[in-house]
């Protein structure tokens, strides 16, 4: 009961851990069907547009999540255009359009009239100060992520594995594309305030492929992504209280330490 | 190497004194800083132009926030904190070498790969830059995110030169196979060129490059550096020669302009994002540039 004693004291923690959990719910799946699509660059381009979004909510003074929001979801719909219209390598695209956003969002940002913003915790996150109606919204979205990512499972599930036989089936690849690119920008979006624009992409990535190497079913993958992203939340948050340290770093770090963990100690089935 | 530094810059400063150039030059760092930027500019131009034929951003990418992580290091080993490049240079070529290393050997797929290792070394380099600035300096964050021109001191021109050399020297008589190996690796065997080995010289000179731009461009874009002036370039021009030379042209202005603008118009903005946006409108007009003119779409296949 100690814990929970401890917890009640310091409720901040409470809702930290309650908001962790909620992007942690909604990483695993997604980060699984990231590493699957190898869609990894494009989640790190969302994510650098989140600071846009934030220097946007700065600029016409409204709250920054709603700004951010739409700013991922608006990128998410641009980038899917142009992934289809231009020549260059995918990649190339990508990593033009992330570094833009970055240095856009940076330079919106640094020249805001009156006063510096916080850069770190925009950058690598400040879950400390997540307020009560931010975790319920967090929650909302995660849950409404989970219930679509549910009833359309098995169509991204298949079309994952092999996209002409998909449409083949009859499930329209383009639009299961498209929404799965609509829910990683909201998951962008809500992940933003835990550990921070840079730090986005890893806490999808790193848990996802550690799942992998035990999972033997897609479902067991996106399962286990979502325990070891719950995990390191919690080490994370725990260590930051112990050490003192920054809060999303430490999460992300321990996602890593336990994606080495679950390599070293476990057989890969695949 | 110094005298030679200073005498620069006084014989900037006398011309600025007298009117010739803008009053900005006579300042010793806007000279240093342009200096750096006239060897980056090029370098980062030719070498980018291999990043986008071999499809590599996300590598180099990784090896920009193993940097971090290095800095960080470097730090907490007693370096200075705005030269630690000797534990800069060991970390990142070890981060590199284990990369390349392991990309071949594992069942997960490369880009996952990378982005394990892009995320770890960024969590790691946060984690530990944070801790450190906390107790040392706190403006070092965003000088090594982002870059700052300001602090570019004799030291780090000098790495800078001696890399510049170093890429001149191996990957001049190099790049002809370079690029065969990268485009046709079956062909390149054929013809006895080694690629493996290539391949890892190709990556070390990646790495020695985004170590010596960090000063200026910033960890987490100098890769950006790498990327968007080569691909500006590649939409209009369709010779490979042409290719390097416009990359280059295109990354040289990219880095004075995004040097000069913030002094001349008194912005607090760092370095790196101003290049890089410099950048970035290069990108935009040459992609107008291609869509209007059907010519230059015939021309890029």
């Amino acid at each position: 009961m100690a814990v929970f004693d401890f917890l009640l004291a310091y409720d901040f923690l409470l809702i930290a851990l309650l908001a962790g959990l909620a992007v942690a719910a909604v990483a695993g799946p997604l980060g699984s069907l990231v590493v699957w699509q190898r869609m990894a660059y494009f989640g790190d381009s969302l994510a650098h547009s989140a600071l846009l979004g934030i220097a946007l909510g700065l600029w016409l003074s409204i709250d920054g999540g709603v700004t951010t929001t739409l700013t991922c979801l608006l990128v998410a719909l641009l980038l899917t255009v142009l992934e289809d219209h231009q020549k260059l390598a995918t990649d190339t695209v990508l990593g033009i359009f992330s570094h833009t956003f970055l240095a856009l969002g940076l330079l919106a940002i640094t020249l805001m009239p009156g006063g510096r913003t916080n850069m770190e915790a925009l950058l690598f996150g400040d879950i400390l100060t997540v307020t009560t109606a931010e975790v319920i919204t967090m929650w909302g979205l995660s849950l409404a992520v989970l219930v679509v990512l549910k009833l359309q499972w098995s169509a991204i599930v298949a079309m994952t594995v092999h996209q002409d036989l998909a449409s083949v089936e009859g499930i329209s690849v383009g639009r299961h594309k498209l929404l799965l690119k609509l829910m990683l920008a909201l998951t962008v979006a809500i992940s933003m305030k835990i550990v921070g624009v840079l730090l986005i992409t890893a806490l999808l990535i790193i848990p996802a492929a550690a799942a992998r190497q035990f999972s033997k079913t897609p479902e067991q993958m996106a399962l286990g992504a979502s325990l070891l992203a719950a995990a390191s939340v919690c080490l994370g948050l725990a260590g930051s209280l112990f050490w003192d340290v920054p809060v999303g770093p430490t999460i992300v770090l321990s996602a890593s330490v336990l994606f080495l963990v679950v390599r070293v100690t476990s057989r890969p089935y695949i | 190497m110094s005298d030679f530094y200073e005498w620069i810059r006084v014989s900037f400063q006398a011309l600025a004194q007298e009117g010739t150039i803008p009053q900005a030059f006579e300042y010793g760092f806007v000279i240093n800083a342009l200096l750096c930027a006239l060897l980056i500019g090029p370098l980062l131009g030719g070498v980018g132009t291999m990043v986008v034929a071999k499809r590599m951003a996300f590598f180099s990418q990784s090896i920009g926030n193993a940097a971090m992580t290095g800095v960080a290091i470097g730090v907490l080993l007693g370096e200075s904190y705005t030269e630690p490049y000797i534990s800069m240079f060991c970390f990142c070529i070890l981060f590199a070498l284990l990369l390349n290393y392991t990309k071949g050997r594992t069942q997960l797929s490369s880009d996952t790969l990378i982005g394990v290792f892009l995320s770890v070394s960024l969590a790691v380099g946060a984690s530990l830059l944070l801790f450190v600035s906390a107790k040392v300096n706190t403006h070092i964050l965003e000088a090594v995110l982002f870059g700052s021109v300001l602090t570019v001191s004799n030291t780090d021109m000098n790495v800078l030169l001696v890399v510049t050399l170093v890429i001149l020297a191996v990957g001049t008589p190099l790049f002809n196979k370079m690029l065969l190996a990268s485009l046709n690796p079956s062909l390149a065997r054929a013809r006895k060129v080694p690629v493996e080995l290539m391949e890892y010289i190709f990556v070390l000179m990646i790495t020695l490059l985004t170590v010596a731009c960090l000063k200026i461009v910033g960890a987490v874009l100098v890769e950006a550096l790498l990327l968007i002036p080569a691909a500006a370039a590649r939409n209009v021009i369709s010779s490979l020669r042409g290719f390097v030379i416009l990359s280059m042209i295109f990354s040289t202005i990219s880095c004075i302009a995004g040097v000069l603008i913030p002094m001349q118009f008194d912005l607090p903005l760092p370095s790196g994002g101003a290049i890089i946006m410099v950048a970035a409108s290069f990108f935009i007009i040459t992609t107008i540039i291609r869509a209007t003119f059907p010519a230059y779409k015939e021309a890029r296949n």
